[in-house]
C-alpha cells in the first residue's frame, strides 16, 4: 500500500511540474544520445453487476530509455513496476494478495536489449517482444511471446505479453524480403490468474472448488494432501525454442508471411494420486497423496499470414487480411480415471490399486485460422470484421472426452467467433471511440466499448467497459459474473 | 455453422485479389522537361524545376506537385512537428521524423515513412505509405500500432478524413495528385498580397509576382467545390490556397513557405492550415529536411516499421 501511494506521490509531482509549464518533452541526455520518456497510469476497474467490487486499481510507472552507441547501435530497456491496490480492498481476492497485487520477482525489467540495425541486417539480443500475426481480440500467430492472461485477452497486448530473452536475426536479401530467425533460450509460458482472481479461467475454479478446497476440508478426517508440480523443461540447448520467418511483399501488393516456430504449447496438467485409500464415503474422493502435475510439450507450429489492400475497383480501400497456424503435438486434458498398481490383498475385492491418475493427457493438432477484413466506411468510420476458427484434430481419446482448457467442458472439434471492430475519432483526433463486438457461436457474447480523450498532449484520459454474456462452459460466457466498467488515467513524459 | 462460413470467406478474398490486382499506365500531360537535370559532379543536388516562359496552367500544376512531393531529388529525411490549435488557444503536438525515397519504377511513385516520436501517448507510431504511378491505384498503407507492438495492414483512410487530427485533409497532405482536379489561370501576372499568419504573426510573400490558378476537383460531390493557389513566378508551387466549401464559400486558408537552395532543392519548411468553420488552427513546423542523403528503400517497407522500439 505504502508503495502505491509512494507512486501517486511521484505522480502528483509530475502533474505539478506540467502545470508549472516545465517542458513536457522526453528528456534527452549525453548530446542527444541517452533518451528518458516513461508514463504514470492508474487503471480502475468496478464490477457493476456481480461482486460489486474493484477488480482492479492498478497504479503503473514505467521508464524507457535508448542510448544510442552510433548510427546503428543502440541499447534500449524499459523499467515497470505496478501495484494493484483491488487486492487491498476487495476481500475476494485476498487469498491471491501475495502473488498479485505487485510486480514479482525480475518482471520489473520489461525489455532489456542491445540492437544493431543496417538496411540488409538486423540484430537484437536481449529481452524483447516478438509479434507475429494481426488478428483483433484473439491471438492465432502471436504466440511466440507467451501471454500474462491474469485479465484473459483484455489488457494491450504490449502491456500482457511476456517478453522473452532471446537473439533475433533479420536479413534482407532483397527490397521486401526479409528471413527472421529466432533463437529462444529462455522458458516462458502463459500466466494463468490462479482461482479466487478477477480473472479466473473457469477449469481452475472448478480445480479449487471441486478438488483442491474438499481434500483440505477432509484431511482432518484422514489422510489427504494436495501439492502441485510444474515440470519445467531443464535449461538447455535441446530444450531452446527457435523460429523462422519469411516475409515477402509481391509486386501486386500481397503480402505474405511463412512462419515456424519450434517451442512450448499450452500446459496441461492431471492429478497423480499416490499411497492410494479407501473413498471416506460413496462417490467421495479416494484418500491419497494428490499431486498436480503440469506438463509443458515441445510443439511444431506451421503457419502463414497474408494481407492484401484492394487498390483499384469497386472495392478500393478495402484490406482484406487472415493467418493460419497448424500446431503440431500439443497437449489437451481428457477426463477419465485410471486406478494402477494393485496389490493383492487377503479380502473382497483381494486387490487394490495404490495409485491413481485422475484426467488424462493426450497429443492434438490444432488448426487455427482468421480471415479478416477492413474498410473505412463515412470518412473516418472503420469497421473491421474478422472470422476466427479454432479446429482441434479429436474430441476423445480411448472413448474418454478431451476438454477444453479454459472451462473444462467437453472439447467441441470447432470453435467459431465473429468480431466486428467499430472506430473513429472527433475533436481533431481528441476524442476517440472503439467498440469491439465478439460473437461465437455456442452463443457466448463480448462487448468492448472504450472512449479516449486526449486532454493534453501528456495526459490522456480513458473510459470503457468489458461485457461478457454465454454458458459457463464458453470461452466468453465463463467470464459472464466479470463485467466491468474501467477508467484510466496516463500521463506522458 | 463449422466450416460452411470459409468459402464465403475465400470468395471475398479472391474478388479482393483479382481486383487489386489492377495498375495502368498513368497519364502524363507534359510535353516539355518539367525537371532538368542535377550538375553530375554534385550528389547532393537537386533537379531543377523548369519554370519557361508561357508555361502553361497544366504544366505548372505537374510543377507544383514535383516540388510538393520533392520528386527534385532521389529522397529525403526531415523531422518536424504538427501544432494544433484549437478556438480556445489549446495547443497540442505531434512531433515526427520523416523518410521518403522517390522511385518513378516498376509502378511505384514513392515510399513514405513517417514516425511519431512524441507526445508518449503516441510515441512510435509509425505509417507507411506506398504510393503509386497510376493515379487511378490506391495507395498502400502499413500502420505500426505501439499500444500492440504490432504492424497493420490499414485500410486507407478516405480522403476527406483529417490528416493525424490536422485541418489538413488525407488528399491535402498526401494523396491529392496532378489528375484529382481541373486548372485554368485567374492571372497570370498577379501580384500576392501576402498571408500574416495567425501562428507566427510573421507576414508572409507581401507583394510576390505569382500565377493565380483556379482548381476544381473532378470528384464530386465533395468537401471543396473549388480553391484559389497563388504560385509565385520564383518558386513554381503555391505559397496560399482559398479554399472553398460545396456552397462556395471560403472556409481554409492554407499557407505554405519554400526554401529555395543554391542546389536546386526547394524544400516546403512551414505549412499552415486555418479552418474557419472550427476556428482551429494546424502550424506544420520543419525542423530541418536534407535531400539526397542515399535513404535505403529497405527501411521503407514494413521490417522497418517492426524495427520500432515502442
Amino acid at each position: 500500500m505504502r508503495k502505491s501511494i509512494a507512486l501517486f506521490v511521484a505522480g502528483a509531482c509530475l502533474l505539478l511540474l506540467s502545470s508549472a509549464k516545465v517542458a513536457q518533452a522526453s528528456l534527452s541526455l549525453l548530446d542527444n544520445k541517452l533518451t528518458l520518456s516513461g508514463f504514470l497510469k492508474n487503471e480502475t476497474a468496478y464490477n457493476p453487476n456481480h461482486d460489486r467490487e474493484f477488480m482492479k486499481i492498478e497504479n503503473t510507472f514505467q521508464l524507457e530509455a535508448e542510448y544510442m552507441l552510433n548510427d546503428r547501435f543502440s541499447f534500449f530497456t524499459i523499467f515497470r513496476y505496478f501495484y494493484d491496490n483491488a487486492f487491498d480492498v476487495n476481500p475476494l481476492f485476498e487469498d491471491n494478495r501475495s502473488r498479485l497485487h505487485r510486480t514479482r520477482g525480475t518482471d520489473w525489467l520489461r525489455e532489456c536489449y542491445l540492437n544493431y540495425e543496417s538496411p540488409s541486417l538486423d540484430v537484437r539480443i536481449g529481452k524483447q517482444q516478438v509479434v507475429w500475426g494481426t488478428a483483433d481480440g484473439i491471438k492465432i500467430m502471436d504466440v511466440v511471446c507467451p501471454t500474462d492472461q491474469r485479465e484473459y485477452l483484455l489488457d494491450n497486448y504490449a502491456d500482457s505479453r511476456i517478453p522473452r530473452w532471446m537473439l533475433k536475426i533479420e536479413y534482407s536479401p532483397k527490397v521486401n524480403g526479409t528471413l527472421q530467425f529466432l533463437f529462444i533460450p529462455d522458458f516462458e509460458t502463459d500466466y494463468y490468474a490462479p482461482a479466487g482472481s478477477p480473472f479466473t479461467y473457469y477449469s481452475f475454479t472448478l480445480l479449487q472448488k471441486d478438488l483442491i478446497d474438499p481434500l483440505h476440508q477432509l484431511a482432518s478426517n484422514g489422510h489427504y494432501t494436495f501439492d502441485e508440480n510444474h515440470q519445467y523443461p531443464g535449461q538447455s540447448f535441446k530444450n531452446s525454442s527457435f523460429g523462422v520467418r519469411w516475409l515477402d511483399i509481391l509486386p501486386n501488393g500481397l503480402e505474405y508471411t511463412l512462419n515456424y516456430l519450434h517451442g512450448y504449447g499450452t500446459f496441461a496438467g492431471n492429478v497423480h494420486i499416490s499411497n492410494l485409500g479407501p473413498q471416506q464415503f460413496t462417490n467421495g474422493p479416494y484418500q491419497g497423496d494428490y499431486v498436480l502435475k503440469y506438463k509443458y510439450p515441445m510443439t511444431q507450429l506451421l503457419g502463414f499470414t497474408f494481407t492484401k489492400g484492394i487498390n483499384s475497383g469497386p472495392l478500393t480501400g478495402t484490406t482484406v487480411r487472415g493467418e493460419f497456424a497448424y500446431i503440431h503435438n500439443n497437449n489437451n486434458k481428457t477426463e477419465g480415471l485410471w486406478l494402477k498398481d494393485y496389490i493383492s490383498v487377503p479380502f473382497y475385492p483381494y486387490s487394490v490399486p495404490t495409485k491413481a491418475i485422475y484426467y488424462g493427457i493426450t497429443k492434438v493438432d490444432n488448426y487455427k485460422y482468421v480471415l479478416g477484413i477492413d474498410k473505412y466506411i463515412v470518412t473516418n468510420w472503420l469497421a473491421s470484421f474478422q472470422f476466427i476458427q479454432l479446429v482441434t484434430n479429436k474430441t476423445s481419446e480411448n472413448g474418454n472426452n478431451l476438454l477444453f482448457g479454459p472451462t473444462n467442458a467437453r472439447l467441441n472439434k470447432y470453435y467459431t467467433f465473429l468480431t466486428t471492430r467499430i472506430s473513429t475519432d472527433f475533436m481533431h483526433e481528441r476524442i476517440k471511440p472503439d467498440c469491439l463486438f465478439m460473437y461465437g457461436t455456442l452463443n457466448e457474447w463480448r462487448i468492448s466499448p472504450r472512449i479516449e480523450y486526449e486532454v493534453r498532449d501528456y495526459l490522456n484520459v480513458a473510459v470503457g467497459g468489458h461485457m461478457f454474456w454465454g454458458k459457463r462452459g464458453t470461452l466468453l460466457g465463463e467470464f459472464r459474473d466479470n463485467d466491468e466498467v474501467y477508467c484510466e488515467i496516463k500521463y506522458g513524459f | 455453422m463449422k466450416l460452411k462460413l470459409l468459402p464465403f470467406f475465400l470468395i471475398i478474398m479472391l474478388v479482393g485479389l483479382i481486383f487489386g490486382g489492377g495498375n495502368t499506365k498513368p497519364a502524363f500531360a507534359e510535353e516539355r522537361p518539367l525537371l532538368l537535370p542535377a550538375p553530375v559532379d554534385c550528389s547532393t543536388c537537386c533537379k531543377k524545376v523548369n519554370l519557361y516562359p508561357g508555361i502553361d496552367v497544366n504544366n505548372l500544376m505537374q510543377i507544383k506537385y514535383i516540388i510538393k512531393y520533392t520528386k527534385f531529388a532521389k529522397d529525403q529525411e526531415s523531422v518536424g512537428n504538427f501544432v494544433m490549435i484549437d478556438r480556445s488557444g489549446l495547443k497540442r503536438t505531434r512531433k515526427w521524423q520523416r523518410y521518403r525515397v522517390i522511385l518513378e519504377k516498376d509502378g511505384l511513385d514513392y515510399k513514405d515513412l513517417i514516425v511519431l516520436t512524441e507526445p508518449q501517448h503516441i510515441k512510435g507510431l509509425a505509417v507507411l505509405t506506398w504510393m503509386y504511378l497510376d493515379p487511378n491505384r490506391e495507395r498502400d498503407n502499413w500502420i505500426w500500432l505501439p499500444s500492440q507492438r504490432k504492424i497493420r495492414r490499414a485500410s486507407p483512410a478516405e480522403d476527406d478524413d483529417a490528416a493525424f487530427g490536422s485541418d489538413l485533409t488525407t488528399e491535402e497532405l498526401t494523396t491529392r495528385n496532378w489528375s484529382s482536379e481541373t486548372y485554368k489561370f485567374v492571372k497570370e501576372d498577379a501580384t500576392f498580397a501576402g498571408y500574416t499568419s495567425q501562428y507566427t504573426g510573421k507576414t508572409y510573400y507581401k507583394n510576390t509576382p505569382s500565377w493565380v490558378v483556379e482548381a476544381t476537383p473532378k470528384r464530386k460531390p465533395w468537401y471543396y467545390s473549388r480553391r484559389t493557389l497563388f504560385i509565385p513566378k520564383d518558386i513554381g508551387a503555391q505559397v496560399h490556397d482559398d479554399v472553398f466549401d460545396p456552397n462556395g464559400k471560403k472556409f481554409k486558408d492554407i499557407l505554405r513557405t519554400y526554401e529555395i537552395r543554391d542546389n536546386g532543392c526547394i524544400p516546403m519548411n512551414y505549412v499552415e492550415c486555418v479552418d474557419h468553420r472550427t476556428n482551429h488552427t494546424t502550424a506544420v513546423e520543419i525542423e530541418w529536411i536534407r535531400f539526397n542523403s542515399g535513404v535505403d528503400e529497405k527501411l521503407l517497407s514494413p521490417k522497418a516499421l517492426m524495427r520500432t522500439k515502442w
